[in-house]
């Protein structure tokens, strides 16, 4: 009897390695996704995906379509049920969040040196998880902030448009001047509930002042001191010149009011850049639109912040190909496609061969990304980085408010960012 | 007291337009925006200054596949529901037996219970038992959240019915299926047909359930991707509201043209229970 | 016989008990021993006693306080205003149908869609109401409907509006069983308008106005869609009810405990609430 069933397991075991040595040599399927407006994802991913499977036969793509807004709201259950794409474009400092942490690859063995060496320095200091051994994420799009400013308005201010800005006093100089001679706010501030836009804006500030990170590897605040609170009360001081309650706009609220010259000056990444190219044509040199480097502090090195997107892959199984599909993402002329469809500045010099990329304003992004130094997205060493924004945007939107001085205000943010931290521990 | 002196009828007319005016004005207000196209979004207008029907074929290619979701979630959850709900309110209306009234409790105690409430437990129960993301366990949960509803509005109806039909139908060999399906569904129309018109609404206008269950975009209903139209960071006015006008047309339709059971179904169902 | 019928009872009612106790009964329990368990860092998956409510308890008060606010400042003019377009309803007049209907309608909107709706309304560039003012001259610069000061305010306006038609509804089909000869009499007596509303309309509506407040109560204690969609609890927490707390704890804050911890005392209060319910309700039948 025993020898039956022993012979029927080994013919068992035999006839199912058999099947799985048969899968192996067939096709691999993967999933991809690209969060974002369907028909700008659909229109450089579609054709690359083709010619992807051309390249590689043993390979299957499914393109996978969803918002950002509804990805972002969707990641964690996605993830946590096991549903998730085989390869993301995700966010550099979503590495440790708890519900896709353990399903990322490390990528390092995937790709090559010669792979890693086309992307700046500079980004892949921004992008790395000190708590993160090994490469996880492939940035693909950087998007540092620019001012954008209105000509116009600043023309009725009487202020030279064709010389924006390029410190603190000046930005606040030409916001006040904006708004007591054209009438209009001289900045927009972005500090609508539920969203980044606060915290970032507030970041960069923090960011120039301090010359760090907004919270250490350890997730633990790095403002609070001299540099935190001079960033603060720079903010309290353009208080009097934005437009009237910050809390009911967001970026993208903001971008047709510059548009349309109800406000004097934005500070907003590439992706405003759509929403005006919609309104003047391609060529915004020649348009009411100016773009130029974000102001900086008198003193200092030159300091941007700087949000990343890239690309993970989700499961070991399919390793091998989710590396394939990135590495050939990541060449330079899908990349090229990719930031175009979707307004992302270049990442590669080459792409400002493209005819869509030779405006001088998408030098400015290019030249910020390469040579600044990069401070970004919050919370890259913690299981809950969106719990970050939610604390500290609270207590910035108090401070925008003027419900809090800057001097509370820092000390209200360092204890918002420190409990988070202790929850995790 | 049907007759009105001239300043009574004043102040009703006054009333009745002051009424409809809220009650109108976030739909126009929406109207208005999806008429708007997008370079002149931010223009006041107290009356549509432009026609911009293409907002309406973009929104509509944006969310077809969304209804479609949102017809196949809530028909489904209506079917289920009704079918569980008959033969359950039958015996709780005709019957008496022990834990009767604890079970009317039970439903008392559903019916108030709000989907957030559970919904964080419920979602970790359906992550270890691989039902995340699936339409089965979505229309499920939408019966479970339903059937105290439903079952109430036909324990009412079925209280009026006389005990002699089933004494008849006995007599004649039905079995119980058979009472079910021949004698009582055929006279409880109505009570059912409230019912229905119920669950479907409150299934095609559900946000939170889908919210927490779902997670691809093909499998969204409506709600859910007016939800993403409306935090999105580059907002588009135009778009979010020729959406939300498309969205609303079902469930406007059936408060419209089923009036009669929708008031029935307030002052019975909700409010006796 | 007593067998059979013991067995159909069973049959009929098991499907029901099952579905029940799945989406509700299992999820019930787990918020119950959830709220009392740790779901972050080194605590994950032990007991830690009253740990999570001491991480929520300063928040509380404030919550509760939003919350209150929320239920109350929504549900009593709902009543008010449905109450008044029901006595107006009761007459017949031309365009009554009309009026019916479109004060109706709002019940058959999805919370999500009035949610975007009232944005368009509150938008401080192109809302109506602003714009309307800015033409009438009454207002120079827009009124911030959804900034820190008025934003409790502007979502309970939307939740009027949404709940108005209910207690429409309720008001009208009661007005109408009211005998009419309880009127007439009243005329005869020499009884005015006032009058007869205070002595005979306001008795017969009592009942009506316990239940219909109670469900709005319930209903309207947790919604979370209006909120979530026109504010995301904001400004400065200023529209944060318990609902929004139990979405942020799971999945900003990824902690399952704190989440359970806001429900359970959500919970707590449902409880209370349905079987102050259940007790008018039976009091009524057996009346």
């Amino acid at each position: 009897m025993k020898k039956i069933i022993c012979a029927i397991l080994t013919g068992g075991i035999l006839a199912g390695s058999m099947v799985l040595g048969c899968g192996a040599s067939e096709t691999t399927k993967i999933t991809v996704l690209r969060p974002g407006d369907q028909e700008k994802v659909a229109s450089f991913l579609e054709p690359a995906v083709e010619q992807f499977e051309a390249e590689n036969p043993d390979i299957e793509v499914e393109i996978m379509y969803e918002s950002w807004a509804g990805w972002i709201q969707k990641y964690p259950t996605s993830f946590e049920a096991g549903t998730q794409p085989d390869v993301v474009f995700w966010w550099d400092n979503k590495l440790n969040d708890s519900s896709a942490h353990d399903c990322l690859v490390n990528l390092e063995n995937h790709l090559d040196e010669e792979f890693f060496a086309q992307i700046p320095d500079s980004v892949w200091n921004l992008v790395k998880a000190d708590s993160m051994e090994g490469i996880y994420y492939v940035p693909s799009s950087v998007d540092s902030f620019a001012l954008c400013y209105n000509k116009d308005v600043f023309e009725t201010a009487g202020l030279d448009p064709e010389n924006p800005p390029e410190t603190w006093e000046e930005l606040l100089g030409a916001a006040k001047t904006i708004t007591e001679n054209a009438g209009v706010p001289g900045l927009g501030i972005p500090a609508i509930t539920g969203s980044e836009v606060l915290e970032e804006f507030i970041g960069l500030f923090i960011n120039q002042a301090t010359n760090a990170p907004v919270l250490d590897e350890n997730s633990m605040p790095l403002f609070e001191n001299e540099a935190g609170l001079e960033a603060l009360q720079f903010v309290e001081q353009l208080l009097p010149y934005i437009q009237e309650s910050p809390t009911e706009y967001g970026r993208g609220e903001l971008r047709p009011l510059l548009r349309d010259g109800q406000i004097g000056m934005i500070i907003d990444g590439p992706w405003a850049v759509a929403a005006f190219t919609g309104a003047y044509g391609e060529n915004l040199d020649e348009s009411p639109i100016g773009v130029a480097a974000v102001p900086q502090k008198e003193e200092g090195e030159t300091v941007v912040w700087a949000g990343t997107n890239g690309w993970v892959a989700t499961r070991e199984e399919t390793a091998e190909a989710s590396a394939k599909l990135i590495e050939f993402l990541m060449s330079p002329e899908i990349l090229e496609s990719h930031h175009l469809a979707y307004g992302s500045a270049p990442l590669y010099e080459s792409e400002f061969e493209n005819e869509a990329f030779q405006y001088d304003y998408w030098r400015v992004f290019y030249d910020e990304t390469q040579d600044y130094t990069l401070y970004g997205m919050i919370g890259a060493d913690s299981p809950t980085p969106a719990a970050y924004y939610t604390a500290l945007e609270e207590v910035w939107q108090q401070l925008v408010l003027g419900q809090l001085g800057a001097e509370d205000a820092l000390a209200a943010a360092a204890d918002a960012a420190e409990s988070v931290t202790a929850r995790n521990q | 007291m049907n007759k009105k002196t001239l300043p009574g009828k004043i102040v009703r007319a006054v009333l009745c337009v002051i009424f409809c005016v809220f009650a109108i004005t976030p739909i126009y207000t929406a109207l208005i925006v999806s008429l708007t196209p997008y370079s002149n979004i931010l223009e006041p207008q107290l009356f549509p200054h432009y026609l911009e029907f293409k907002n309406f074929i973009d929104a509509f290619q944006l969310i077809w596949r969304n209804v479609l979701n949102s017809f196949l979630y809530a028909c489904c959850a209506t079917a289920m529901t009704t079918l569980v709900a008959v033969p359950a309110a039958y015996v709780l209306a005709k019957y008496r037996f022990q834990y009767r009234q604890a079970m009317m409790f039970i439903l008392l105690m559903t019916q108030m219970m709000a989907g957030i409430v559970i919904l964080p437990t419920l979602y970790r129960m359906f992550q270890s038992l691989g039902l995340l993301n699936s339409r089965g366990g979505m229309i499920l949960v939408l019966t479970g959240i339903n059937l105290a509803l439903v079952v109430t509005i036909l324990h009412g109806y079925f209280s009026t019915l006389p005990i002699e039909l089933e004494e008849a139908a006995a007599l004649d060999g039905c079995s119980y299926v058979q009472l079910l399906l021949r004698v009582i569904l055929p006279i409880s129309g109505p009570g059912i047909a409230v019912g229905a018109i119920f669950v479907f609404v409150n299934s095609y206008n559900e946000f939170v359930v889908p919210l927490f269950l779902l997670t691809e975009a093909n499998k969204y209903p409506l709600t859910l991707t007016v939800y993403s139209l409306l935090s999105d960071t580059t907002i588009r006015w135009h778009i979010m509201a020729a959406a939300s006008l498309i969205g609303i047309i079902p469930p406007v339709f059936i408060f419209t043209f089923f009036q009669k059971y929708i008031i029935q179904g307030i002052t019975s169902g909700a409010v006796k229970g | 016989m007593k067998r059979s019928q013991r067995r159909k009872i069973i049959l009929s009612l098991l499907p029901l008990v099952l579905i029940l106790c799945f989406v509700y009964g299992y999820p019930l329990l787990r918020v119950c021993t959830s709220a009392f368990l740790g779901f972050t860092g080194s605590a994950k998956g032990q007991f830690v006693g009253l740990k999570n409510f001491i991480l929520i308890k300063n928040d509380i008060p404030k919550t509760v306080m939003i919350t209150l606010i929320w239920t109350f400042g929504s549900v009593i003019p709902a009543m008010v205003f449905g109450l008044m377009i029901a006595m107006i309803c009761k007459e017949n007049f031309r365009g009554k149908k009309a009026v019916v209907a479109i004060n109706l309608l709002p019940y058959a909107i999805p919370l999500i869609i009035v949610a975007s709706c009232w944005r368009f309304v509150y938008n401080p560039d192109f809302g109506i109401i602003n714009v309307l003012l800015k033409k009438l001259g009454l207002v120079e610069n827009s009124i911030t409907f959804l900034g820190i000061d008025m934003a409790l305010f502007s979502v309970i306006l939307a939740r009027v509006w949404r709940a108005m038609p209910f207690a429409f509804m309720n008001y009208y089909s009661a007005l109408t069983t009211i005998p009419q000869e309880q009127y007439e009499q009243a005329c005869i007596d020499g009884a005015g308008t006032i009058q007869r509303f205070w002595y005979i309309t306001i008795p017969n509506l009592k009942a009506i106005t316990g239940s219909t407040f109670i469900v709005l109560i319930v209903w309207t204690f947790l919604v979370f869609d209006i909120i979530f969609g026109m504010t995301g609890g904001g400004p400065v927490n200023a529209t944060k009810t318990i609902s929004m707390h139990i979405y942020q704890e799971m999945f900003s804050m990824k902690n399952l405990g704190t989440a359970s911890a806001w429900s359970l005392i959500a919970i707590l209060v449902l409880v209370v609430i349905t079987i102050i319910y259940w007790k008018i309700m039976n009091k009524e039948e057996k009346a």
